[in-house]
């Protein structure tokens, strides 16, 4: 209990979150992603409602490439092994290491997104656009917001990538890789929930 | 009061072990996707179909959330502001969803 | 194993030089970040107090002419949003700013330059939300900006300002939250429990917690608003499979949490005040604690009740009218300790002690009438009437406000190093207990008179103009007594910081330390074994025993990058309103670059050596 008042002049010549409780920002990431829960609940609940409302334009069950999307699905949940691969590198110090994991990590989000961004566009083709109906609304909204999320992620880890090439590793940004991580790991798991309630609840008994 | 947050093992052995972990539960996670995919493509009907997708996606959500987010091992308010965030989640989405269709 | 950098800065030894405006520009100092919330809440409130006498002229008399509808319409929106979003939650986040860390025995926030984001875009998001009036029109589908009505075949480019303008401020709302919630649970002095923390500390936690769960679906429900104007997406377009409900709905799902955002921390300076100036402990502390809990809870389930005649049913409605009744329960719990706290105490009669007790018959009020709207059938009649309107302006402003005007009164010498003038603070206290009264109570009655809301004018001889009379006397009673605060303001900041550290015999741990606060509050942070531990201190005649040994403090450096931050985001959605797609895409853009850099950007921050008081902690 008293070393952690010792903390505060732990970090006297270092950067200043060494001398802060360690786990703030870990702390900080799970709230924040507890309101990106609220935040997705919303989104989804308002897809749920208003997905049978097609108006005269395309329905899911008819548009949706379930190959292409289990593809992109696969794609995305590899990037969540590699991630975690890369913080068990780190973790044991190896550093070349976790950046190969975290190129890999980052490759494949690119990958996840070209297959949104290829999926968009097969669907505009086809007559559903965000004006089409509230089902188009709902589901690129859902759909393209989660898609953000990836390509902030993947802008995220670009960035913790030069940081460590340039300055290397050390306590205080082997916590920002971890939180970058979790970050990831909850934006895979968002895309589970969109893929079953979505794409296959969408197929199925079609 | 506050530890390491994520227990990094520490022994060669013991990180040899993680990454079997990681590497099953990634394997595991593919394949639950394939089996959810298999459900509706075999035309299984939808009241039976629907919730086993919804428990096929729970586990992974889960096992993400307690392996690969150190959940497992961590302090026990990360997993109170997850597991509070996820059954709020639920609870507002399937009001919202029930509340809109409701009308007209 | 590769090598790993150590490549770690060392701190300055002084603080980096800013001076005058830009200092509080730079200021990551959760005490300036607060003084700013609370100036800028007061700055706000004029304009919604003006916007309100203003209605409350036109309304004067019948068929009156000083207000077109359309100025009248964009006057009740705007007082709406403004003192919701731009002074009840800001002066009660500054107070949580300002004081929380104090209570708690924290040098500061967790995220310092965050908070000091979270500030600027509140500020700038709210001057963004005015200049509504100066560029086509305020928005003016009222603060809850109902589809369609809010959508583009009904309305102006003043439903642009709304949907942009909460979306910054309230970001920066999300923001305080995951600050204060990592604060609150983190960085407690040792020793200091939850259930040793100050009660005010207690509601701000719990409201951190609605805020964390309310705000994303405004969030969302403000995107498919502003996808909806911009790109014609189909949310609420119902030839087009759209569903206005789901506005309403998910606008509910923010708002009744909202409502109590905006009262759980006036609940926690209510349970600061009474013990203070009673002499006694806060009767039922557990309880107190309990409550604040169980409402927040609840306040997740009860939203409905503002759409009971919308036509959802018997089946909702009832759900909706149980849950809404019950969440009375806790509330009257609060209250009967409240009282209970100040049974067999020795009352002191100070301006803040007087609006820490108007609040509790005032609130009381509010509540019974809300009790009332929660009957669904009931309801269906007073729905939309003058009755809410008198309802929530007594729990607003009879509770919000006047706890809020309370805390004020209370925290002025620990955030200002002054005392206002108690005798001008009571002049101010019996113009606006009375005038407050005058302007509302009549409401009930109008309301049950069958008098609309939102009308800008009304036909004589359905017998409501005596009643609007009354109310618009006391609104201009309500004018005098906020001029005299202002007054009083001007006089108090005349005079030197002359106040002593504890000018009440306070209890917690807040007045524990020197008048002026010191940059870094704590030089030792202080060993908890108590509640209300500097009290206890007190009775035993000792200080409060120290829980580390003195020496230099590591403080974070100031940044004029939050402040431009938020320019940025602020020109961005200029851009966006004026559709300038391209520049929106760029300076958002751009904001995120500057955000990125914050993140990569590794503070020395600077060191400061506290003088150790004399007659010092011990060790």
């Amino acid at each position: 209990m008293s070393t952690e008042s010792g903390l505060q002049r732990a970090g006297l010549d270092a950067p200043l979150e060494l001398g802060l409780p360690k786990d703030n920002r870990i702390l900080g990431i799970w709230i924040f992603l507890a309101g990106e829960c609220a935040f997705f609940a919303s989104l989804i609940g308002g897809y749920l409602g208003l997905h049978m409302n097609v108006a005269h334009g395309p329905t899911g069950a008819q548009l949706f490439d379930l190959p292409l999307t289990t593809i992109a699905t696969l794609i995305l949940l590899s990037s969540s092994l590699t991630v975690v691969l890369g913080v068990a590198a780190m973790q044991r110090r190896d550093v070349r290491g976790m950046q190969i994991w975290l190129w890999l990590t980052a490759l494949l989000g690119l990958f996840f997104l070209e297959f949104q961004g290829y999926e968009f566009y097969t669907f505009y083709n086809h007559g559903l656009t965000i004006q089409t109906s509230a089902f188009g609304s709902a589901f690129f909204t859902l759909t393209g917001f989660h898609g953000l999320h990836v390509a902030f992620g993947v802008f995220w880890i670009l960035l913790l990538l030069f940081q460590s090439m340039r300055l290397g590793i050390n306590e205080e940004r082997t916590t920002k890789v971890f939180i970058m991580s979790l970050y990831w790991h909850f934006v895979d798991v968002v895309w589970v929930v969109i893929f079953t309630l979505v794409y296959l609840a969408g197929k199925v008994g079609s | 009061m506050h530890e390491e947050p994520f227990l990094a093992p520490t022994q060669p052995a013991e990180q040899r072990a993680q990454r079997t972990l990681y590497l099953a539960i990634g394997a595991l996670s593919l394949a639950l996707t394939l089996a959810a995919v298999f459900i509706v493509v075999a035309g299984i009907a939808r009241p039976l179909a629907l919730p086993l997708l919804i428990a096929l996606a729970v586990v992974q959500v889960l096992m993400q959330a307690f392996l690969f987010m150190h959940l497992r091992g961590s302090r026990h308010l990360y997993t109170y502001f997850f597991l509070g965030g996820v059954m709020l989640a639920i609870l507002m989405a399937s009001c919202l969803m029930v509340l809109i269709q409701q009308w007209a | 194993m590769a090598a790993i950098t150590e490549r770690v800065a060392l701190a300055h030894e002084s603080a980096p030089a800013y001076h005058g405006i830009w200092a509080w520009l730079a200021s990551v100092d959760h005490k300036k970040i607060g003084i700013m919330y609370i100036y800028a809440a007061l700055f706000f409130m004029a304009f919604g107090g003006f916007e309100a006498l203003a209605i409350r002229v036109q309304l004067w008399s019948p068929d009156n002419h000083v207000l077109t509808a359309q100025a009248f319409n964009e006057f009740f929106t705007m007082h709406g949003v403004t003192m919701i979003f731009l002074v009840a939650m800001p002066i009660l986040i500054g107070y949580v700013n300002a004081i929380v860390p104090l209570q708690i025995g924290a040098r500061d926030v967790a995220f310092p330059r965050m908070n000091a984001l979270s500030l600027w875009l509140f500020v700038l998001g709210g001057l963004f939300l005015y200049t509504s009036f100066m560029m086509g029109g305020a928005p003016d589908a009222g603060w809850f900006n109902y589809a369609p009505l809010s959508g583009a075949a009904y309305s102006g480019p003043g439903i642009d300002f709304y949907d942009i303008g909460l979306q910054i401020t309230g970001i920066g709302t999300l923001m305080t939250a995951v600050n204060f919630l990592v604060t609150i649970l983190n960085m407690r002095a040792p020793g200091m429990r939850l259930l040793r923390m100050p009660m005010f500390t207690w509601s701000a936690l719990i409201t951190m917690l609605l805020i964390l769960f309310a705000f994303p679906p405004i969030t969302v429900d403000l995107i498919m608003q502003m996808l909806g104007r911009l790109f014609h997406a189909r949310f609420f377009d119902v030839a087009l499979g759209g569903n206005v409900l789901l506005w309403q709905n998910l606008f509910w799902i923010f708002g009744h949490p909202e409502v109590y955002i905006v009262i759980l921390p006036a609940f926690g300076i209510v349970s600061e005040v009474i013990p203070t100036f009673a002499r006694k402990p806060l009767f039922g502390y557990e309880s107190m604690a309990m409550a604040l809990s169980v409402i927040a809870f609840l306040s997740f389930m009860v939203w409905t009740h503002h759409m009971f005649a919308d036509g959802l049913g018997p089946i909702v409605n009832s759900i909706f009218a149980i849950t809404s009744m019950l969440i009375a329960v806790p509330t009257g719990i609060k209250i009967f300790n409240w009282l209970a706290t100040l049974w067999g105490g020795q009352i002191r009669f100070t301006t803040a002690s007087m609006y820490a007790l108007a609040f509790i018959p005032l609130f009381v009020i509010g509540g019974v009438s809300g009790v009332m709207l929660a009957m669904a059938p009931a309801d269906l009649q007073l729905n939309d009437s003058y009755f809410v309107v008198a309802h929530f302006h007594y729990v607003l402003f009879g509770g919000t406000l006047m706890g809020a005007l309370a805390g004020l009164y209370y925290w002025f010498p620990r955030i200002w190093g002054r005392i206002l003038d108690d005798r001008l603070g009571k002049w101010n206290f019996w113009l606006v207990f009375i005038g407050f009264n005058v302007t509302f109570f009549p409401m009930h009655f109008l309301g049950l008179d069958g008098m609309p809301r939102r009308i800008s004018t009304y036909a004589a001889g359905y017998g409501w103009t005596f009643l609007n009379q009354l109310s618009t006397i006391g609104a201009f009673i309500l004018l005098a007594g906020m001029l005299i605060l202002l007054w009083n303001f001007i006089i108090t900041f005349a005079r030197k910081p002359d106040a002593v550290a504890d000018p009440w015999d306070g209890r917690s741990l807040e007045w524990s330390l020197p008048s002026p606060v010191p940059e870094y509050n704590f030089a030792q942070l202080p060993l908890i074994e108590d509640r209300d531990a500097f009290w206890v201190a007190k009775q035993e005649g000792r200080p409060i025993q120290a829980a580390e040994p003195p020496g230099p403090i590591h403080m974070p450096s100031p940044s004029l990058s939050p402040f431009f931050i938020a320019l940025t985001v602020v020109g961005a959605g200029y851009m966006a309103l004026l559709h300038i797609d391209m520049g929106a895409l760029l300076l958002m853009i751009a904001a995120f670059v500057q955000i990125a850099l914050q993140l990569v950007h590794e503070d020395r921050g600077y060191h400061v050596h506290p003088q150790v008081p004399q007659g010092g902690a011990a060790d």
